[in-house]
């Protein structure tokens, strides 16, 4: 199948509505299943002082990949722990590195600092890609094919300005990261693709404000103030009440967000996508969620996480556009550039 | 012999149909009825729970299928690998489950309770004087900047309280340079701390407060205590490792919530440390002869200004007062002979 028959406008070459059935994602994993291979994993990676946490990473996304299934096929992932391991061996040196340079030469150390500020552009595009590329379904793999330029914008450069101008420009900032991963994204030689609406963000991000940080703010203002509402008896409480209110804050946008993108994003050949999520219920699963591990020290983690990851998948759809059979890898229509990369060395993880 | 079923992939494409391999006696595979040639050559992912295994047949196609038992009955008579069976036999059986989680358990509560606190101690031990001044002068640079004005006692009172302090510092017989720093505390009130390279940092408002210079001598012996065991490096180090070990646990849910239990151990970690502080400062006062209730004394009157902690004690980086003053009032009593 010839590519230049999707390079016209998507839409035309999406047939008419009526044959497109939404398909939904399934998440087959359980708790009690999970619970031990993650103990196991657990434990192994503690003996090693860390090292099997590359194996470990592996088997976990194996089984949260395979657990995930569309139209009776599961996802699958393909790294290899050796190339985890690399990946983490080199952020170890580097932060190591950065560490004892800038505890003995403060000033190199801001000088590694700065240099990394523009490094990580590309180790987040590599680590994009290699993610990506080691992702498969149906057999085929995806891709991610990002620009230096684009990923220092929306990683670097926007975070900054969002800081200087006091948020005003967080959702412009959330769009463009959107939007750089949405439509960076590939299925074999297919590219996935989304217009987001600067104005849908903007909307997110208001409600938001709306239904979380005014009902915190108000009443600790008019306190501030001397108002007749006293908070002096649970004063060194205030910063966790206030924690609260931005992490449900944060929860609320994620879910409104991963809707708004989903529904935006099409996979060309007029495939389309669906997120349901209720934001409501989105930061009630995650608060509880979190809660649940807090008390249980982390031991009812297994149990979050299936929990999660069930309830994304219940709420993800896929609308397809005819039969999912025509896609080819990537691997196969560009051989030569697939094997050759630096992308495949190494998973190179990054926290931002 | 054995069958499996499942969905067959086009080389590197999505194109799928539903096949039956099957494998006879002697490992010969065919697929729909057609030979392909021996089980060994086809490339067989590792178990995972139950997912989906992929079967990489020597023509490039796959074949994925959910029938897991019946290939490891295949792996297992002709490839005959344990290796690579042993992971999942591990993750398979509850006995060994509880066996790991038991043991993570108690390696977890060592590590916190033990070894993290040991390795501390030892690593802020073996920390180079250099580091200690430049990470002190850093510290009092950001006070300097935040909160503190220049003192506003009196020459010849701050004379007076260098007196003390060389008095104590004689007294613990150390190699530390110590040496006072005097400073308005602004909205930080009452309250004194130790630097790691030897600067007891004390502010006007905590000297006011002290009924006599003894009360004063008192809390000098507490933070030569602080500076003496190091926890300052200590209270360093340890909180990294916490961050890196909670973070390894928890990381891959949320680096916010790995923040939490470390926050927690922390200031648990503190607690030990103002004890001991404590127990040195007893022990300080005694060598000079002096009376170590004057620490107990001064407390209290600390606690009495501060009015009500208003953190819970588990969040709190300082024992409750009353049981700071049992503890120093039992160290009090002299040993029984």
């Amino acid at each position: 199948m010839g590519g230049f028959m999707y390079d016209a406008n998507p839409a035309i070459s999406a047939p008419s509505a009526g044959a497109a059935q939404p398909v939904r994602l399934v998440f087959s994993g359980t708790a009690s299943e999970y619970f031990s291979i993650w103990i196991v994993n657990l434990i192994l990676s503690s003996l090693t002082f860390g090292i099997y946490s590359a194996w470990a990473k592996v088997r976990n996304n194996r089984y949260f990949y395979g657990s995930t299934s569309l139209d009776g096929a599961s996802f699958e992932y393909h790294a290899k722990p050796m190339q985890i391991l690399k990946g983490r061996l080199i952020a170890f040196a580097l932060i190591a590195i950065y560490a004892i340079v800038g505890n003995l030469v403060p000033p190199a150390g801001l000088a590694l600092g700065l240099l990394w500020l523009f490094l990580a552009p590309l180790v987040i595009n590599l680590g994009l890609r290699f993610n990506a590329r080691m992702s498969s379904y149906r057999n085929v793999h995806f891709d991610f094919e990002g620009s230096y330029g684009k990923a220092f914008l929306v990683v670097i450069l926007l975070p900054i300005v969002t800081l200087l101008t006091a948020g005003i420009l967080a959702p412009l900032a959330h769009r463009e990261m959107s939007r750089y991963l949405a439509n960076g994204y590939r299925f074999g030689t297919k590219r996935f693709s989304a217009e987001l609406p600067l104005g849908g963000f903007y909307m997110i991000y208001f409600q938001a404000l709306g239904l979380f940080l005014i009902p915190a703010i108000v009443p600790l203002f008019l306190w501030a103030v001397g108002g007749p509402l006293d908070f002096s008896e649970i004063g060194a409480l205030i910063p966790l009440f206030l924690y609260a209110a931005i992490l449900l804050l944060a929860l609320f946008v994620r879910a409104k967000a991963r809707n708004l993108v989903f529904n935006s994003a099409q996979l060309e050949g007029g495939h389309r996508f669906a997120s349901s999520l209720s934001p409501w219920r989105y930061a009630w699963i995650s608060a509880s969620n979190l809660f649940l591990m807090v008390v249980s020290l982390g031991f009812l983690l297994p149990w979050a996480r299936v929990r999660m990851a069930r309830y994304i998948a219940d709420n993800t759809m896929v609308i397809p556009a005819s039969d999912l059979s025509g896609f080819v890898s990537q691997l196969a229509a560009n051989q030569q550039s697939f094997g050759s990369e630096m992308a495949d060395l190494a998973d190179v993880e990054i926290a931002l | 012999m054995e069958r499996l079923t499942g969905w067959l992939y086009e080389r590197n494409s999505s194109s799928r149909s539903k096949a039956i391999l099957d494998v006879d006696a002697n490992g010969r595979t065919s697929i729909d009825g057609v030979v392909l040639g021996a089980w060994r050559a086809i490339q067989v992912s590792d178990r995972i729970g139950n997912v989906p295994r992929r079967l990489t047949l020597q023509d490039g196609r796959v074949l994925e299928t959910l029938d897991n038992d019946a290939v490891d009955r295949l792996e297992i008579r002709f490839q005959g690998q344990a290796s690579a069976r042993i992971l999942h036999r591990l993750e398979s059986r509850w006995r060994w489950a509880a066996a790991a989680l038991a043991a993570t358990i108690l390696l977890g509560w060592l590590t916190i309770a033990y070894g993290i606190p040991l390795a501390a101690n030892r690593l802020a031990f073996a920390l180079p004087q250099t580091l200690l001044a430049m990470a002190s002068q850093q510290t009092l640079e950001a006070f300097d900047q935040l909160a503190f004005h220049p003192s506003k006692l009196e020459e010849k009172r701050q004379s007076e309280i260098e007196a003390l302090l060389l008095r104590a510092a004689k007294a613990a017989d150390s190699d530390y340079d110590y040496r006072l720093v005097l400073r308005d505390g602004g909205k930080i009130g009452a309250n004194a701390f130790a630097l790691p390279d030897g600067a007891i940092v004390m502010t006007d408002q905590l000297v006011d407060l002290a009924e006599n210079d003894l009360q004063i001598l008192a809390v000098i012996a507490h933070e030569i205590g602080h500076v003496e065991r190091r926890h300052g490096m200590q209270r360093m180090v340890q909180s990294s490792a916490m961050a890196a070990v909670a973070l390894f646990v928890l990381g891959d849910v949320s680096q916010v919530l790995a923040a939490l239990p470390a926050m927690l151990l922390e200031s648990a970690y503190s607690r030990d440390f103002e004890r001991e502080a404590d127990l040195f400062a007893v022990a300080l006062m005694r060598e000079l002869s002096l009376p170590p209730a004057h620490l107990a004394d001064f407390l209290e009157r600390m606690e009495k200004e501060d009015g009500q902690a208003s953190v819970p004690g588990w969040l709190s980086t300082h024992p409750p007062t009353p049981e700071r003053l049992r503890l120093i009032r039992e160290a009090e009593m002299p040993p029984r002979p």
